[in-house]
């Protein structure tokens, strides 16, 4: 059973672990000449995007995947990296300092052997840096962003070092090892024992938390935290601080201010391959695209996202456009985040709740979703359909077969004819151009005798083709009889309405439209458990459905990718949201620049595999 | 004059007192409260109750309003998560650069604008006249960003002969050490106040040079030189002098189009980022601040406006 555990979750590595190139690079790119070692790689940061906090140990209000993945992980390496220098989604383990976890007692025990890589201080990354980070996170759960009430480190009744490099974890039940490995080791990096202190002066491990207990009420970590967490705002001090400058990645920071522009140099001590062949790499911050295409139009930078505005048409079935606009000196790839796109109708308004609980009524409402459509004219071919809560493209191990139907839009392609068709053989008719309900019987509960099937969407605005794709929903919909208003609001504003709301008064919203989620953080398995469990956190429209709670809890304990695929098929299949297309970014890189991706969805960059040609 | 400025500082208390209660309560207007604008859509009711509590923002209005003003009276203007850094060590990074900005951008308009304004005035109606007031109508008409990106294409992308965006050093040395990467921000700037002193002066020379005081100097002999230069000049900068302390906010909320433009690390690249981020604590420093230069910009152009002409008495 351990063996098989462990083979589930080494197989998913090797299913869609890849080499390698972008999905898609332009023509326009230079061949490889020469390799030279060495170089600086200026790399544009997204708009008004500042990595500010060092410590993995992040708290919510802080938190960023940018921060986390594009710097972090280049010095502090989680004790399960995931994505590669590829279009890879999945856990790779010869870019972790800890081998495949390996489950036994049917799911309830997990070991972890370290591999004996080195920080940067000489010290071995080790038993100890893991239990470190563990005894941290017991204490000061609700100050670290991963943390969900029930699951780890609740779900970990037990912990120890069996051995110098091996640590060894009872659980509290028997648990998926591709869940438990993706969605909760995932979360964990092993701290070295120069971090164990409480005082830039005290000796390492002096602080006592990697040998704290509950006994204590965790005193001694809470001491270390204390520590850690002052450092961290000591933002000047990053490039020279005693404490953040111990790393096992690749890259330690060489030159940090505040207003975000980073130098990351190699670590000459780094145990892992394959070592940085650059001298060093810069991140710049830019406040919007725009500014940065200027940079790279000017060669000021080596590696910026291009205005999708500043692109031609693109084919479908491409992922680069055929002509790149800033010429020879740029190979363009195309990144798709690892997430989905969707709305949220919200089962608990009290006046068209009871509509989006009828499931004919949401297949209506995606049917009248031209993704297809969307994508070609609106994204101008920088936006893919995508039918289900699971990520669709590129095609990875998780998308269920029936999301990958009618050209990725799932079981509910567009057809104004068939929303029509299914909302008149549900009681509704079409009455001065709005299907009204005639036949309450057939309607569904709570929907009256006359009402109409109208609402309201609130969407974030600020992004023009995403302006456009509410606007021709609003469109396709009217011409199935359904009465869209859109009122528009800031991405803030929007999200400000999403906390999950009882019936009554002030649960007042029908629908909210603000864009996408990611799976790179907390947790790289896409999986449904905060997003339409009955009663999760960021269960915006309070979609409730027993099947779909079993469904999702199968697939933590459950290592069959039978079993996630039940889960995903069922949410293409239900639509506890609403899915529209998944917008592509395009990314330049300069053509002497070889090996060089930028666009893994899950944002993973790994400049140790870069190098500069001639 | 003394009883004067104890009724201004009467009156900036009061207005620093409305200015900072409509600032606290508009951050308490964010579409879910400011927690959950900050944390994002990701949060959980459970993890919004708890930053509430941490942030104090479960308390009553009037406490944290107490507890804020408290903190700013001794010097803490709050601390930016988003940024993990005290709002006032950012105002310490960044003013210095926005003041070097706006410095150079002032002095250079002030160069120009002046000189240009009186020679409008006295050679009005002529070519030279109809030509410069035609530049200063675009350089009123312009919005800022827009020439910011017209001189990044013609300078930058087409020419190359500058660097599209400002120097991004931590320090002011660092930016000084760029002068090329200034250029193009500082001609921005500069272009828009220039438009703006030169257009005030021609008119404040030309409503001088009709004054009696003017008839007289000429009618005692005094060459148009010492006229216009000694007498009308003088005069004339009284408006001048308005304006400069009503600029005095602009040096402490940043020029932001030009900022933003040009990546310019100063103050008003910092607010408009915080503004996106829904930095408040940010927002909340930097509005004080600002009315704080506003009350003080305005008491410095009466003063400067008694000093510079004789007529003015405050009681």
């Amino acid at each position: 059973m351990a063996v098989l555990g462990a083979a589930g979750a080494l197989a998913l590595a090797a299913c869609s672990s890849s080499g390698g190139s972008s999905p898609g690079a332009s023509a326009s790119g230079s061949p490889p000449g020469t390799r030279v070692p060495g170089g600086t790689v200026t790399i544009a940061l997204p708009p008004s995007v500042t990595d500010t906090f060092i410590w993995p140990f992040i708290p919510l209000d802080q938190s960023s995947t940018y921060d986390t993945i594009q710097w972090q992980w280049l010095m502090y390496r989680p004790l399960y990296m995931f994505g590669d220098n590829g279009q890879s989604v999945a856990v790779n383990y010869p870019l972790s300092p800890a081998q495949a976890p390996v489950y036994s007692d049917g799911g309830k025990t997990v070991t972890i052997t370290m591999k004996g890589w080195k920080w940067s201080n000489g010290e071995t990354v080790n038993a100890s840096d893991l239990i470190f980070w563990l005894n941290m996170f017991k204490a000061e759960k609700a100050n670290f962003y991963g943390y969900s009430p029930g699951l780890a480190p609740d779900n970990i009744l037990s912990y120890s070092a069996s051995g110098p490099n091996t640590v060894v974890m009872h659980l509290n039940q028997a648990y998926s090892s591709i869940w438990f490995t993706y969605n909760q080791l995932a979360e964990f990096t092993p701290m070295p024992m120069a971090w164990d202190v409480t005082s830039l002066s005290a000796k390492a491990g002096s602080g006592g938390c990697t040998t704290d207990t509950a006994a204590d009420k965790w005193a001694k970590c809470v001491a270390v935290y204390s520590f850690l967490a002052a450092q961290t705002k000591a933002t000047s001090s990053y490039a020279t601080s005693a404490i953040w400058g111990v790393v096992d990645g690749p890259w330690k920071t060489s030159a940090y201010n505040t207003n975000g522009n980073i130098t990351m140099v190699p670590n000459p001590a780094y145990s892992g391959s394959p070592k940085p062949s650059l001298a060093s790499i810069k991140f710049v911050p830019f406040t919007d695209l725009s500014a940065t295409y200027t940079a790279l139009k000017t060669g000021q930078l080596d590696i910026g996202r291009v205005p999708t505005a500043d692109l031609p048409q693109k084919p479908l079935s491409q992922n680069v456009p055929s002509v790149n606009p800033l010429g020879s000196g740029y190979t363009l790839s195309a990144q798709i985040p690892f997430g989905y796109s969707y709305y949220v109708p919200n089962m608990n308004n009290q006046k068209t709740g009871p509509m989006f609980k009828q499931l004919y009524i949401r297949q209506a409402l995606q049917m009248v979703m031209d993704q297809p459509g969307d994508s070609t004219a609106i994204w101008r071919g920088y936006a893919v359909p995508n039918g289900g809560a699971v990520p669709g493209t590129p095609v990875n191990q998780w998308t269920p077969q029936v999301q990958q139907a009618n050209q990725n839009q799932g079981p509910y392609p567009f057809s104004i004819t068939n929303a029509k068709n299914l909302l008149t053989s549900h009681g509704w008719t079409l009455t001065n151009g709005v299907m009204t309900c005639t036949d309450p019987a057939k309607c569904g509960a709570g929907i009256a005798q006359g009402q109409q099937l109208a609402f309201t969407i609130f969407y974030a605005t600020g992004q023009t083709e995403f302006n456009n794709t509410v606007a021709n929903y609003k469109s396709d919909a009217a011409q199935a009889g359904i009465k869209v208003n859109i009122t528009a609001g800031t991405f803030n504003a929007v999200v400000g309405e999403s906390t999950p709301c009882k019936p009554g008064p002030k649960c007042t919203w029908d629908v909210l439209w603000w864009g996408s989620w990611g799976y790179n953080g907390p947790g790289f398995e896409p999986t449904g458990e905060p997003l339409f469990q009955t009663g999760a956190g960021s269960n915006s429209g309070s979609y409730s459905d027993s099947k779909m709670d079993q469904l999702i809890n199968a697939t933590h304990t459950s290592s069959s990718m039978a079993v996630f695929h039940d889960y995903a098929t069922y949410a293409a299949q239900q639509l506890p949201n609403i899915y529209t297309p998944v917008s592509i970014r395009i990314y330049a890189v300069n053509s002497k620049l070889q090996n060089a991706v930028f666009t893994n969805p899950l944002y993973t960059i790994l400049p140790e595999y870069w190098y500069w040609t001639k | 004059m003394v009883g004067y400025l104890i009724r201004r500082t009467g009156q900036a208390i009061i207005v620093l007192f409305i200015v900072t209660v409509s600032t606290l309560a508009l951050v308490h207007l964010f579409p879910g409260g400011p927690v959950h604008a900050l944390l994002g859509p990701r949060a959980t009711p459970q993890q919004i109750a708890y930053y509430n509590q941490l942030y104090g923002f479960d308390k009553p209005f009037y406490e944290q309003y107490i507890k804020w003003i408290g903190q700013l009276l001794h010097g803490n203007f709050g601390f930016s998560d988003k940024l993990n850094q005290s709002v006032a060590s950012l105002i310490a990074q960044d003013l210095p650069k926005t003041v070097i900005l706006v410095g150079l951008g002032t002095v250079i308009s002030l160069t120009f604008g002046i000189p240009l304004g009186v020679y409008q005035a006295v050679r009005r109606y002529t070519l030279g006249d109809y030509v410069l007031t035609g530049i200063s109508f675009l350089g009123y008409a312009t919005p800022t960003f827009f020439v910011g990106l017209l001189l990044v294409d013609w300078f930058a992308v087409q020419t190359r002969i500058f660097p599209p965006f400002a120097p991004q050093a931590s320090t002011v040395a660092g930016i000084l050490a760029n002068p090329r990467a200034l250029v193009l921000p500082v001609f921005t700037y500069a272009f828009l106040l220039y438009a703006l002193w030169s257009r005030y002066m021609r008119s404040s020379v030309m409503d001088n040079l009709v004054q009696d005081y003017v008839r007289t100097a000429r009618a005692k002999g005094a060459s148009e030189r010492r006229v216009i230069w000694g007498h009308v000049f003088r005069n004339s900068l009284v408006s001048i002098v308005t304006l400069l302390g009503l600029l005095l906010p602009t040096l402490v909320a940043g020029a932001i189009f030009t900022e933003v433009v040009f990546n310019y690390p100063g103050m008003g690249l910092a607010f408009y980022t915080a503004a996106l981020n829904v930095d408040y604590q940010v927002l909340l420093g930097f509005t004080v601040l600002a009315t704080l230069a506003v009350v003080i910009g305005n008491t410095l152009a009466d003063i400067g406006y008694a000093i510079l002409d004789p007529r003015v008495r405050y009681s």
